[in-house]
């Protein structure tokens, strides 16, 4: 298996194999360090996501605390309101936000 | 300048920080660490550089809520799942002076967005709300954020961001 990715990746020598294959997890572990998810994505858009076991353990857990909200009762009716609809497509900043 | 966002740590430079907003400064200053060690009533993430990796140069606050289904007016609840509504609640991203218009604000909320998404796939989330001062309402509106309305005439508004939304931005779907 070596042997045939050193072929494709036009590498010789097994150290330069190595380093690249070490830069390469380096950097995963890095991102899910970060708790960022790792994916490939597709000309058409589809995406799939790399998850490792290995990768899995340095990933921070999300884990938020809860606290309570006070509301009125017009801001009650908005929420529900808001929150009954269809959502909206998203704007192009978010779409930006989320491309980063 | 490379930007890390991640959790506050103690023994983060928090002194120096200041956004030009005594209220954000102080909260940081002297309520965001107890706030997410002790207390655990919010998450504080923070952006830093790599070059200097205790120097905060902006940060986020999020914490996790839910409305009673009980508590909304009965004809309202009708186009609503039968359950609480659980939401994220993301306290104002703020910046250090020293180092606004460099696109840190954007950079802190587009990362609260992926923590929102990945809370509500572990845990479910319906929306994010974020209580904004009045002339940053634009600076929300932008990212899809609308008014829930209702509340006081002055002080903060109460903004809603639908979690689907989100998720349909980070497929690329509009």
């Amino acid at each position: 298996m070596v042997r045939g990715l050193k072929q494709e990746l036009q590498l010789s020598s097994n150290t330069d194999f190595l380093s690249d294959a070490v830069a390469l997890f380096r950097w995963a572990v890095g991102e899910r360090k970060r708790g960022h998810r790792i994916f490939s994505e597709a000309e058409t858009g589809e995406r799939k996501e790399l998850v490792l076991p290995r990768l899995e353990r340095v990933a921070p857990e999300v884990a938020l605390p809860r606290v309570e909200i006070s509301w009125t009762r017009r801001e009650l009716e908005s929420l529900a309101d808001l929150a009954s609809k269809e959502p909206a497509s998203p704007t192009e900043t978010l779409l930006q936000a989320m491309r980063g | 300048m490379a930007v890390l966002i991640r959790h506050l740590e103690e023994p983060d430079q928090v002194e120096l920080f200041d956004c030009g907003d005594e209220p954000l400064n102080n909260y940081l200053r002297r309520h965001a660490w107890a706030n997410q060690q002790k207390s655990s009533i919010g998450v504080t993430y923070m952006a830093i550089e790599e070059g200097a990796p205790r120097t905060v140069l902006g940060y986020f606050t999020l914490a996790t809520a839910s409305v009673p289904r009980h508590a909304f007016p009965k004809k309202y609840v009708r186009g609503l799942p039968p359950y609480d509504l659980p939401l994220i609640l993301l306290a104002r991203p703020a910046v250090d002076r020293r180092f606004s218009g460099k696109g840190l604000g954007h950079a802190l909320i587009s990362e609260a967005f992926k923590i929102a998404l990945r809370v509500a796939d572990d845990v479910g989330c319906r929306c994010i709300i974020a209580d904004v001062y009045r002339d940053r309402i634009d600076w929300y509106a932008r990212y899809g954020f609308v008014a829930v309305e209702g509340g006081a005439a002055s002080g903060p508004q109460r903004m809603f961001l639908d979690i689907r939304t989100i998720r349909m931005a980070l497929k690329g779907t509009g």
